[in-house]
């Protein structure tokens, strides 16, 4: 009887090869109740999303078309002010590099904290989370320190450059400062998934007749490619829209549009403008973060 | 002719402990050999070892004559298939299949035609552009098993190939996957823990324990003819007790825990170089009468039924000799005969089915 019973309970030979049987989708939904719960779950932050974020930004797109009177007059006046151009192509020009650095500094720094001893990589993480303990503008007043006439760093490339000029209101200051500040996300994000990355794939690949290098190449980088992009695409919005360190550290001659934007409300008082140069910021952001997402097929910070 | 593989006295620690200890052992060309063990027995650590992915501590690994020991995995040419299979996830099948070629710097059209071959042959063809993650169990082995052996490796290592399906699809897999080895001819070294595995797949197994080889033989071999109790009980049903010699000769004669009187083995069962050691016998090597046989020369120890337990072809029979020892046989149930709970029988066996083995 026991033999009975398992023989029918065997699939028919090749059942294994089935469309069906690979796929779920014609299941029952086991769990009917979880959209409700998670519903519940999901009110309290939506609600406080829409509070302390769409309203602000609402308010913001309103005010570019309402201040000080109905149109689009607000960004006429941007549009055809060689200043706006100027700052928007510096900002991005900057949040690009910055990103590129962040993601060249932090993948090697991901890299050791995902290979080394779990109490290793503990206390390493820390040392890279302290800076996040400290506020931002003390960090860049800090670059001012470095960076300034005699500083440390000025100093130290003397020998090269022959003075102890500083390095600071310049675009390479921010940059500087920028990538330290924004460094940590990266690592961060990179390390994430290196985590998540088998071991055994690499050593697959060695054992395929892959050396070391085309093994990291072929194998490893692909898997971490992802997490790469969307940290970089991370640190490139956050800096388009970094308004600090840009001002303490920049020069006038390279005025991020974030610089611009925080004159017009409290130099000139033109809402309207700022409203409008605010606007045209955040199509720019939404449109390289597609842009991007398009070229390398990266979906966001969810990866593997 | 020489081995294919050779392990030449290897060892291997980790810190302190010893992972492998002193493993000797030659593989031929063409065959299929498993290594069999428990849990931590030292399998994996041994195949890693012949891969390049762990060092040895001590000892030499020869390939097809060449001395290997301090080669890098990817000058090996050696196929192994993991126990999670670990494809890659960001190629589809077919670039999963055709990675090993390209590593070889293959022509195009060569690793085309290589993989379409090698794809055919493992039945994956319909799924040569999908991801590993929309195969399932069963067809990501079969694309590890095609990955490893595109390249024509001179041996095909595979830890646990089929650990990780379910039982009804590890008995086909492990039909397709002697049949398949059988074709392209190639040399296994293969890690189980499951007997039955060892059992259907090799030509010759070696039953690991602690570090420690303690026997390579083919199948029957090791079935029949144990070095020790510990082979003995780890491939199928045994029945081992402590047992002293009291006398050598033609005969073993031994005294056995849980067994009264004497009992006999033949001389040629008797391995065991102590005077203390285990005596082993099969179950089905028992036979149940109601009456104390009259030959002089079989043993017959008195025992009472404790259960009987009906199963369609077999009767369980569980048995409690006098002097305490039980033992459990399956009696066709066409000639069960009366097997009430309590009711005195002879169990017998010829002395040629007794062995005298060192206990481990
Ligand atoms: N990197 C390592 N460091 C320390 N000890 C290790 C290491 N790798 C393996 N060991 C130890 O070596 C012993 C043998 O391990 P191995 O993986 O070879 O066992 P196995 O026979 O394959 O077992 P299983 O059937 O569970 O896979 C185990 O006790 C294990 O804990
Ligand atoms: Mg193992």
């Amino acid at each position: 009887m026991a033999t009975r019973s398992t023989a029918t309970l065997r699939p028919p030979p090749g059942d294994d090869e089935g469309e069906g049987s690979a796929m779920p989708g014609e299941r029952p939904r086991p769990f009917l109740r979880r959209p409700r719960f998670a519903t519940v779950a999901l009110a309290l932050p939506v609600a406080f999303m829409v509070l302390v974020y769409a309203y602000p930004v609402g308010a913001m797109l309103l005010k570019s078309v309402t201040e000080p009177e109905f149109g689009f007059g607000n960004f006429g006046r941007a549009v055809s002010d060689a200043t706006t151009w100027h700052a928007l192509g510096v900002t991005v020009r900057m949040s690009a590099e910055v990103a590129v650095l962040t993601v060249l500094l932090g993948f090697p720094v991901a890299y050791v904290l995902a290979r080394v001893t779990a109490r290793v990589a503990r206390i390493l993480s820390v040392l890279v989370v302290i800076p996040f303990w400290t506020s931002v503008l003390v960090r860049s007043f800090a670059w001012i320190v470095l960076l300034g006439d005699n500083g440390v760093v000025p100093r130290l490339l003397s020998p090269f450059t022959g003075d102890t000029a500083g390095l600071l209101y310049s675009e390479a200051a921010v940059v500087i400062a920028l990538t330290h500040i924004l460094l940590p996300f990266p690592i961060l994000i990179i390390k994430g998934t290196l985590d998540q990355i088998d071991d055994s794939l690499v050593r697959a690949a060695r054992t395929l007749g892959a050396g070391p290098v085309r093994a990291f190449l072929r194998v490893y980088l692909p898997l971490a490619f992802p997490a790469i992009v969307s940290s970089g695409m991370l640190v490139f919005v956050i800096g388009l829209g970094f308004y600090v360190t840009p001002a303490l550290v920049g020069g006038p001659k390279e005025s991020t549009i974030a610089v611009v934007i925080a004159q017009s409300v409290q130099v000139t008082f033109d809402w309207g403008l700022a409203a409008a140069l605010a606007t045209m910021l955040l199509v720019v952001a939404v449109a390289l973060t597609l842009v991007v997402r398009r070229l390398t097929k990266v979906k966001g910070l969810v990866s593997l | 002719m020489t081995d294919q593989v050779v392990f030449a006295g290897i060892c291997k620690r980790f810190g302190t402990f010893s992972a492998v200890r002193d493993l000797n052992l030659g593989i031929k060309e063409g065959e299929f050999l498993t290594l069999l063990g428990p849990s931590g027995s030292g399998k994996t650590t041994s195949l890693r070892m012949l891969a390049g992915l762990e060092a040895a501590t001590s000892g030499d690994i020869l390939l097809a004559g060449r001395r290997v020991t301090d080669e890098v995995p990817e000058k090996r040419n050696i196929g192994l298939v993991f126990q999670n299979y670990a494809l890659f996830p960001h190629m589809t099948v077919a670039q999963n299949v055709a990675f090993p070629l390209q590593m070889r710097r293959r022509k195009r059209p060569d690793i085309a035609r290589e993989v379409d071959r090698v794809l055919e042959m493992t039945q994956l063809g319909p799924y040569k552009d999908r991801y590993p993650r929309q195969l399932s169990g069963g067809q990501q082995q079969r694309v590890a098993l095609a990955r490893a052996f595109v390249f024509d490796p001179s041996v095909l290592l595979m830890d646990e190939p089929l650990g990780a399906l379910d039982r009804n699809l590890r008995d086909l897999m492990r039909l397709e996957l002697k049949s398949l080895q059988e074709r392209i001819g190639a040399t296994v070294m293969y890690v189980t823990h499951d007997q039955d595995e060892a059992l259907a797949l090799s030509d010759r197994i070696g039953v690991m324990h602690q570090g420690v080889l303690q026997q390579t033989a083919p199948p029957g071999e090791i079935y029949e003819r144990p070095v020790n109790s510990f082979v003995a009980r780890f491939l199928g049903q045994s029945v081992c007790l402590p047992a002293k010699r009291l006398e050598r000769g033609k005969r073993t004669v031994l005294s056995v825990e849980g067994l009264d009187g004497r009992i006999l083995v033949d001389a040629e069962n008797d391995t065991c170089p102590d005077a203390t050691g285990d005596f082993m016998i099969r179950p089905e090597r028992f036979a149940l009468a109601a009456e104390r046989p009259d030959t002089a020369d079989a043993n017959a120890i008195r025992c009472k039924v404790e259960t009987a337990v009906y199963l369609g072809a077999q009767v369980e029979v569980h048995l409690r000799a006098g002097a305490g020892a039980r033992v459990q046989i399956a009696v066709p149930a066409a000639n069960a005969g009366d097997l009430a709970a309590g009711s005195g029988h002879w169990l017998t066996f010829r002395p040629s089915d007794g062995l005298y083995l060192k206990g481990v």
